[in-house]
């Protein structure tokens, strides 16, 4: 092995083109996960003695899962980001990834629809159904959903910013169908307080957008009690530069935003707490990945019952949607990325992960082939199926590291979410910058110790050729300049077919609402129903609340 | 293209003139002279004023929040925003325009990011031109956006025509702002983020600092005390995301630039101005060339270095160094 | 006084990923360069006119949705237009390879896809000012 190690190391140290040191050159990184946490060369039973060791799985605080019997039990829920063009051609995918094994589908919407904006805007002109289906009015999410029953099937909508609107409209095609909201199971993500500091897509300054959010949460309650209202989401803080840790803790800061924004209306949280969940990424550093999933759910566990005095246990049990991000995804050698799936998925699993969806080789490229999410798909059920790791719950509690690593973990969490919430909570964060240039600091450190190789990523910094990245660019994705030119279609017969009666009164009342600050959903509702655009009903809300432009902290 | 040329399309409104105008002062291009003597007549038009605090205060937004009223107006607005270099790399991030996203395609606008670009009043200079530059391009009102810290920072606030001074509620700020001196170039206070806890208590506190200023004989350090009357600083609470007291800051600015106009300090400060101006430019060239001077003669050098090494004391050397650095002075003159 | 390069680094259309393009700002900083980053959700016009004011010698533009080709004409006719295409247009991000001719032939003088050298893309800048 030694001698293996040192040749190894010599000729890495040839090709490697930034500098090819490899990690443990440096004292300091091999001593630190990858958030920061310090590390021992080895555990012993005395690293433990002073922890408190979790109780068995299923029961509270859940630090070994919020189910006794976990996946021996219920598999987790294997999704796959889909989606792009019309609602049809969206549909026909759907369709496909539901029969080729699929458990619930997860929509990925264009850009001007996550900001709001009509097919038709021109500041959208070159983004319509790129990134994700474009829907402009409830015409199109009924193409979306044509065929597919809406009682059966959960999905999963990756929308902030319009997320009242989207949820809305699935709704209403929901009812459509003939199954009422109560029944319809679906997730937004609504965490609209992360894309002030990640991804953008916000429309309004953060105190009304955390207004409408908490609308969602509100109208949820009694309208679709099955429906997660919220997915508040760690994995875009990571990806825009902040450490796991970090990244986890600000959502636990953003978490006690939003449940403050609904408790300020006279409601508990264990009115709305089932219909909250999560999504927490792991990522690269395997060990740390499984037991921040598992300090997470303690710390949720123990905020909802002391902070909040949540009795339910169902409110108390922390459901964990995870994945990769493509960040850890190279452009070189994209094949590599599949070692890096599987160890993710491991990761989520051995962590408890309630439902897992991977990032796919050729992402670091593109929106995903269907060869690619075909891949994803099968490591998740090689994993599940074949690997043998479902059998036994939690199988890595009482390992000396991992326990002592969690509670390391839970000290962290507990440390940053304690520091902003003591100086001013995360609205303030977010309106003076404080969180965005915490995080673009964080990325500006990781992608310097990218370059002296402090940091290795096989096949970008580490083991690289110099094969032109022609030779790695997988199939892409076509995109379709007629998307544009079909969504523009539809737009007009809609606006053509529509009762301008009914839309008129349906976006005033929508209009007085958001003067008085009262429940937006209902009146949301009324405008989708009539037709109204995503672009008209933006904008009559923009009207009052006015636009924004975040700090960018740097 | 040649400055007339360049001068003549700012003076049509062409903003890729204006634009590299400003980058010929930043520079201090050997054509900057002939530009300022060029312009001088045009000068005199534009209302300067500054907006100073320290980082995180809102000055950015309250810049932009006060843009938006005197566009509502029809007045045509500058905006200089100065950020700090880098003191190691001596690069610069200037991040101020991002909080101005609203004035963006207004023509009525034009913003200016400039790094401080170190010391010795380099940036001092190049602020004050730029400023100029804004005023013959007919601008009605120039906006100096700047973060009150250094000695740079002091000087630029120095030439504007009203300095407001913002501050907000969180602690130690206020402080630390009366310990770099911006108590005294203060032409009103503003606090910011008002919404905020122990906003009323900061508007009252600096009044009653104030207060005692003005009671205080002796110790009224405003530059405007004009014959008998005295400009009391206002304190003004605003809310730089809403636009709320905007208005009423502006209303104070106005106040205070009738009051200057009334008893005649205008006039007297830009007197004033052009003189300190022009002492201080020469002070900077007189000291550029001194530092080359060190460099450049054998004779300046080593009786400098004697000095450096503290085998002379520097009162026994200047008789000889004096003659010396003249001469070598008026030969450098020679190729200027 | 050295000539200080100046930078404009801007994000046109609604993608909002921008950590790649406030790290390059921070990069250049370092690099002794002067930068000013737009912020998100930029428009061809916006981005023409902030380049303008602040008379810049390059112009980086950050993608990582896929439309470059359509945005990056946009600006550089923009700049056209306002009487600045002596400025450098340099586009980086998730740019595929396959449409690096049609950005060269749009006049774009440097293509920066995802994984490139930071030290590479300081070089070509000094170089592009140099020139």
């Amino acid at each position: 092995m030694p001698t293996h190690d040192t040749e190894n190391h010599k000729k890495i140290k040839r090709e490697a083109d930034w500098s090819g040191r490899l990690r443990f050159e440096h004292e300091s990184e091999k001593n630190l996960s990858y958030s920061g946490i310090s590390l021992q060369p080895f555990y012993r039973a005395e690293d433990t003695q002073f922890l408190p060791l979790p109780p068995p799985p299923g029961a509270y605080p859940y630090t070994r899962g919020i189910h006794e019997g976990m996946y021996r039990d219920r598999p987790w829920t294997r999704r796959q980001y889909a989606g792009f063009g019309t609602g049809e051609d969206s549909n026909q995918w759907f369709k496909d990834l539901l029969s080729k094994g699929q458990t619930g589908l997860s929509v990925a919407l264009d850009l001007p629809t996550q900001m709001g904006l009509d097919s038709t805007d021109p500041l959208g002109k070159h983004e319509v159904g790129r990134v994700g289906v474009a829907i402009d009015s409830l015409a199109d999410m009924e193409a979306l959903f044509e065929g597919i029953p809406l009682d059966k099937v959960s999905t999963s909508f990756t929308v902030n910013g319009t997320a009242a609107i989207i949820m809305a409209m699935y709704l209403v095609t929901a009812e459509k169908q003939g199954v009422p909201p109560e029944q319809i199971r679906g997730t937004v993500q609504n965490d609209i307080l992360k894309e002030f500091v990640a991804r953008g897509t916000y429309l309004f300054p953060p105190a009304p957008s955390l207004r409408i959010a908490g609308d969602i949460i509100e109208y949820g309650i009694t309208k679709a009690p099955k429906f997660n209202t919220i997915s508040i989401s760690q994995a875009h803080m990571k990806s825009a530069g902040a450490t796991l840790i970090q990244a986890d803790a600000y959502m636990f800061a953003n978490t006690i935003a939003y449940i403050e924004e609904v408790t300020r209306r006279g409601y508990q949280l264990d009115d709305f707490g089932q219909q909250l969940s999560f999504l927490q990424c792991v990522n690269r550093d395997f060990f740390e990945s499984i037991a921040r999933l598992r300090a997470a759910r303690r710390y949720w566990a123990e905020l909802a019952h002391n902070r909040y005095g949540s009795q339910h246990d169902k409110v108390q049990k922390y459901r964990i949607h995870s994945g990769g991000d493509t960040d850890s995804m190279t452009f070189e050698r994209p094949y590599a990325n599949i070692g890096r799936i599987a160890l993710t998925c491991l990761s989520a699993v051995l962590g408890g992960a309630q439902s897992i969806q991977l990032p796919c080789y050729d992402e670091a490229y593109e929106i995903p082939t269907e060869e690619a999410i075909q891949n994803a798909l099968d490591v998740q059920m090689i994993v599940a199926f074949e690997s043998g790791v479902s059998k036994v719950v939690d199988p890595l509690a009482g390992s000396y590291y991992v326990e002592k690593l969690t509670a390391d973990v839970l000290t962290e969490f507990t440390r940053i979410v304690n520091d902003i919430v003591n100086t001013g909570g995360m609205v303030r964060w977010i309106e003076e910058g404080r969180l965005q240039h915490k995080i673009a600091e964080e990325a500006y450190q990781w992608e310097k110790r990218l370059k002296t190789g402090e940091e290795v990523m096989v096949a970008a910094n580490f083991a690289r050729d110099d094969k032109p990245r022609s030779e790695y660019e997988t199939m892409m994705h076509p995109y379709q300049d007629k998307t544009l030119e079909q969504q523009t279609a539809r737009i007009a017969r809609i606006k053509q077919d529509r009762d301008s009666a009914k839309l008129e009164q349906a976006l005033n009342a929508l209009e007085s609402c958001t003067h008085k600050g009262t429940n937006l959903m209902e009146p949301i509702t009324e405008a989708v129903r009539s037709y109204a655009t995503i672009g008209e009903i933006c904008h009559t809300l923009k009207q009052c609340f006015g636009h924004y432009r975040a700090p960018t902290g740097v | 293209m040649n400055i007339i040329e360049l001068i003549d399309n700012m003076r049509a409104g062409k903003e890729a003139a204006l634009a590299r105008l400003i980058s010929l002062a930043e520079r201090n291009d050997p054509q900057l002279s002939d530009v300022m003597q060029k312009i001088q007549p045009q000068l005199g038009h534009a209302y300067t004023i500054g907006i100073t605090g320290p980082p995180g205060a809102g000055k950015s937004s309250l810049t932009n929040q006060l843009t938006q009223q005197l566009r509502q107006q029809d007045y045509t607005v500058g905006i200089i925003a100065i950020d700090p270099s880098s003191p190691f790399t001596g690069g610069a991030v200037l991040g101020d325009r991002v909080r101005m996203e609203d004035h963006y395609l207004d023509p009525g606008v034009f913003i200016r990011s400039m790094a401080s670009r170190g010391s010795h009043g380099g940036l001092a200079r190049a602020a004050k031109d730029a400023i100029k530059i804004l005023d013959a391009s007919g601008k009605d009102f120039i906006l100096v956006e700047t973060v009150g810290v250094g000695q740079t920072e002091l000087d630029v606030m120095q030439t504007v025509d009203t300095v407001a001074v913002v501050l907000v509620p969180e602690g130690g700020d206020a402080i630390q702002m009366l310990k770099a001196g911006l108590m005294e170039i203060a032409d009103l206070f503003v606090v910011n983020k008002a919404d905020r806890d122990g906003a009323p208590q900061i508007v009252s506190a600096l009044k009653s600092i104030l207060h005692l200023k003005y009671t205080t004989s002796g110790n009224i350090t405003k530059r405007e005390s004009a014959g008998d009357d005295v400009w009391e600083v206002p304190v003004v609470a605003t809310q730089g995301i809403s636009g709320e007291g905007v208005g009423e800051m502006l209303a104070r600015i106005n106040k205070h630039r009738e009051f200057i106009q009334a008893s005649g300090e205008l006039e007297h400060r830009r007197k004033q101005r052009r003189r300190e101006d022009l002492l201080s430019q020469l002070q900077y060239l007189m000291r550029e060339t001194l530092e080359q001077a060190c460099k450049e003669s054998d004779d300046i050098h080593t009786l400098v270095n004697r000095v450096v090494a503290g085998d002379d004391a520097s009162h026994a050397v200047i008789g000889k160094l004096l003659p010396l650095t003249l001469d070598y002075m008026q030969n450098q003159s020679k190729n200027l | 006084m050295q000539r200080k390069i100046r930078v404009l680094i801007a994000k046109p259309g609604l993608d909002g990923h921008d950590k790649g393009a406030k790290v390059l700002v921070n990069v250049l900083r370092d690099a002794g360069m002067e930068v000013i980053y737009t912020g998100l959700h930029q428009t061809a016009e916006m981005v023409a006119r902030a380049a303008i004011q602040e008379d810049v010698d390059i112009v980086g533009l950050s993608y990582l949705s896929g439309a470059h080709i359509g945005l990056t004409q946009e600006v550089i006719n923009a700049l056209k237009e306002a009487g600045a295409d002596h400025m450098k247009v340099i586009v980086g991000g998730n740019i595929p390879e396959r449409d690096f001719s049609q950005l060269d032939t749009m006049g774009v003088a440097a293509i920066f896809a995802g994984g490139s050298s930071y030290d590479d893309i300081i070089g070509k800048f000094n170089d592009l000012v140099a020139a």
